[in-house]
């Protein structure tokens, strides 16, 4: 185990030996870094009574204390970041990765944010949606000087409130977030209040990273062809793991370029927080489905009160699937059948197939026969369940609720055993 | 002026329809000329035949076109002829040298014909005399020559440009089809499916005008090698020789030139050989040059331009794959590819276009 695990494994061993550390250090802690996509365990609390979250294929980032500050060090670089295995993006970052991690805190702490700038360009971050002192809003030019590369800035104030934020760069702004800049920040409740028993977040992203190619294009305003929770998509997002009984919190931040339908299948929960902060019990309905504005977040409980796997994803179908051209000429219902040998005697070293002329779920067939694609390439459509292939991409991850899971346990239980007879099944003539 | 005025008044009086031959007396005259006997084979042309039905029994080489040019271009025979060299000897000497040339990409026949008829003459008519058209009649063999090589080179690739082009109708064909069968199926509109057939109409209209250049250039190809009947239903290689692996060099090619180029000798007891050989030595450097980019050119073609045509086509058939283009954009990058081998067997027969060219600047052949 390295210094950068044991870090990971133990936020708890940090916060016990933050009293070690002098107070006259005015330098960072070395940063943590997070150069993997898997969902690490959460982070221990300081003490208090909160829930600390599960950043869905990222992780919190540990602290030290100094002089009853809470310090955190961010690295703003770029990073390379796995969408899912198969394709691997030249992102920018926080830390090794996009999303950079998420920063956890309590209301009422102090906390003091070093940002070192090891991007090729100036940066700054802005504390989305918290209440703090106008130069400390990090609106590059505006609140403060912008971030030269190579210099390291301290961001310090107190937390006022509770609830879900975000932070990204007000600097160079449009390029910055294109190319992943984002994190979460959440603050628990001083008051041990609003707790849950599991306590999931995330961010929405778009992306335009054409065939073919490793970089994010960052001029595109609407032409996405990728879309992810953290920087991930489907199979590569991992599985929200629940306990049967739980009360869970999911928060959202969309950080992307349009709003995003977040759809939970075999429950109704209640949006109890957005990026205002808590929604009062009284304020709040029930819906299968809620829409997450561009630069909004959304806090959703519920109780996982039913077992088995219940799909969780952006209802918007295009969000669900891999990258998908266009322009492609539309063949539902046309007969190739003339056309197709004049095709193969033209490519006869190819093997040519005629697509889309009953439909397109043939596609994740021919992915499973070995059709190679583009490099750096992912499927349209792919991932394999326990009934076949699930067709989908993109925004689409699945929440697995099971009664025989430990509290603490997030390691993905594989795939939902049905009771006999609740399984949907073929008519026998 | 005075002339024609004296014409138009001798037509004048010359208007008495009696003075014009009637219908009868045409046919009469007519058929006298067309009983004309026609004069029995000499020996020469009799073994000239017997030889250029068995040249043209194999797929026709640039070397034996040559061959069948030297024996039959009536311009050459009359010399033959005027030396006294007009027999089966001769056709027997050139065949010889015909059956040495062994390389199917170049020939130096012109030049090998003209040495053979004019040596044999010595012994005829000038008696180791080298008068100045001595060498008129030499660059006469090597004009044919180049003449010939062009024309081979030309024939050969629009026959090939012509089979490509139909690869490219066949993926037009293939692409109206679809949309035929898009329309059919409400997915496409009257106006795109229009649009395909267009395209299509192109492609056909364009393989029209290369079938017509591949017979014109074979027609071409036929007049130079006085070919008719059955002798002009000759076959060809399907494809050009191909580009030498080496870039060509030669060495002090304008001096080589000087010594053996007919007109620059024949200047030799003139006092315009200095102004001559200016002439000869620039247009060696710009035919020699000529060939070098021509080469080149091809070369780039062959080992870059459809290494990349293929590249990209691969990369679309992998889009394809990944429903990330169309079938029409697979067929457009197939049309590309054949569109970039069309360009090489141009390329290529400017090559050997820009060979025979330098070989005649060079009086007839290049240097070993």
């Amino acid at each position: 185990m390295n210094r950068r695990e044991f870090f990971t494994a133990s936020g708890i061993g940090l916060a016990a030996t933050a009293g070690l550390i002098s107070k006259a250090v005015a330098q960072p802690a070395e940063p943590e870094f997070f150069n993997d996509p898997n969902t690490r365990q959460p982070l221990a609390s300081d003490g208090r009574s909160y829930t600390p979250v599960v950043t869905l294929n990222g992780g919190s980032l540990p602290w030290r204390m100094n002089d009853g500050v809470k310090e955190f060090h961010l690295v703003a670089e770029p990073v390379q970041r796995e969408f899912a295995p198969g394709m691997l993006v030249n992102c920018w970052g926080y830390n090794g990765s996009s999303p950079g991690p998420t920063i956890e805190a309590v209301e009422g702490d102090r906390i003091r944010i070093f940002v070192t700038n090891k991007l090729p360009e100036h940066t700054t971050v802005h504390w989305h949606g918290l209440f703090l002192p106008s130069g400390m809003d990090g609106v590059g030019g505006l609140s403060q000087p912008h971030i030269p590369k190579g210099k390291t800035f301290v961001y310090e104030y107190t937390l006022r409130q509770s609830g879900t934020f975000m932070y990204h760069p007000h600097s160079d702004e449009m390029v910055q977030m294109a190319m992943g800049m984002m994190g979460m920040f959440i603050v628990h409740p001083r008051d041990g209040s609003h707790r849950v028993d599991r306590d999931f977040c995330f961010l929405l992203s778009s992306w335009d990273i054409d065939p073919g190619t490793f970089t994010p294009n960052t001029a595109e305003m609407t032409d996405f062809n990728m879309w992810t929770f953290n920087s991930r998509v489907f199979p590569g997002i991992d599985p929200l793991v629940v306990r049967k009984g739980d009360r869970v919190r999911i928060r959202i931040g969309n950080l992307s370029m349009t709003n995003h339908p977040i759809h939970l299948h075999g429950y109704s929960f209640k949006v109890a927080g957005t990026d205002g902060g808590w929604v009062p019990a009284s304020a709040q309905w029930p819906e299968v489905t809620t829409d997450v504005p561009v630069g909004a977040m959304r806090a959703i409980e519920f109780v996982a009160d039913v077992e088995g796997d219940w799909a969780f994803h952006c209802h918007k179908s295009h969000h669900t699937m891999g990258p998908m051209g266009h322009e492609v000429p539309n063949m539902i219902g046309v007969d190739q059948k003339k056309a197709t040998p004049k095709v193969a005697k033209l490519l006869p070293d190819y093997m040519y197939m005629p697509m889309g002329e009953n439909g397109m779920a043939e596609m994740q067939d021919m992915a499973a026969m070995g059709m190679t694609l583009p490099e750096n390439t992912l499927p349209m459509m792919t991932g394999e369940g326990p009934f076949g292939p699930i067709e989908m991409g993109g925004m689409f991850t699945v929440l697995k609720v099971r009664k025989d899971i430990a509290p603490g346990d997030y390691a993905d239980p594989g795939w939902y055993e049905h009771p006999e007879g609740t399984v949907a099944y073929e008519l026998k003539s | 002026m005075l002339a024609s005025v004296a014409i138009i008044a001798a037509g004048c009086s010359a208007t008495n329809l009696e003075n014009f031959p009637n219908t009868e007396r045409v046919i009469e005259r007519a058929d006298y000329l067309d009983r004309k006997p026609i004069p029995s084979l000499t020996d020469y042309q009799e073994a000239a035949q017997v030889r250029v039905k068995e040249l043209l029994s194999q797929p026709l080489t640039v070397s034996a076109a040559m061959e069948i040019a030297m024996l039959n271009t009536p311009k050459l025979q009359q010399h033959y002829q005027a030396y006294q060299i007009w027999d089966e000897d001769l056709v027997e000497e050139l065949s010889v040298a015909g059956r040495k040339e062994t390389d199917p990409t170049t020939t130096s026949m012109d030049w090998t014909a003209a040495k053979i008829a004019l040596m044999k003459s010595v012994n005829t008519v000038y008696r180791y005399n080298f008068p100045r058209e001595y060498f008129e009649v030499a660059e006469e063999f090597i004009d044919v020559g180049e003449e010939v090589r062009k024309t081979y080179f030309e024939a050969i690739a629009a026959h090939q440009l012509q089979a490509m082009l139909e690869t490219t109708v066949t993926a037009t064909q293939a692409a109206a089809e679809l949309a035929n069968a898009q329309y059919q199926a409400g997915t496409a509109s009257l106006r795109s499916q229009a649009m395909q057939q267009m395209t299509h109409a192109e492609t056909v209209k364009a393989l029209a005008e290369a079938k017509l250049e591949a017979i014109s250039t074979r027609e071409a190809l036929n007049r130079l090698l006085v070919l008719w009947g059955d002798d002009a239903n000759w076959t060809a290689p399907e494809r050009l020789p191909d580009l030498p692996a080496a870039r060509p060099s030669y060495a002090n090619l304008e001096e080589y030139a000087l010594e053996r180029r007919f007109d620059a000798l024949s200047e030799r007891k003139s006092w315009a050989l200095w102004h001559t050989s200016v002439d000869v030595r620039s247009e060696v450097r710009e035919n020699y040059a000529t060939l070098l980019t021509r080469y080149d050119l091809a070369k780039y073609q062959q080992e870059t331009v459809l290494p990349l045509s293929e590249a990209v086509l691969g990369e679309t058939q992998k889009e394809y794959n990944g429903m990330l283009m169309g079938i029409y954009d697979l067929i457009d990058d197939t049309q590309g590819q054949i569109e970039a081998g069309r360009e090489y067997v141009e390329a290529l027969r400017d090559f050997w276009i820009a060979q025979a060219e330098l070989s005649q600047a060079v009086g007839g052949k290049l240097p070993e």
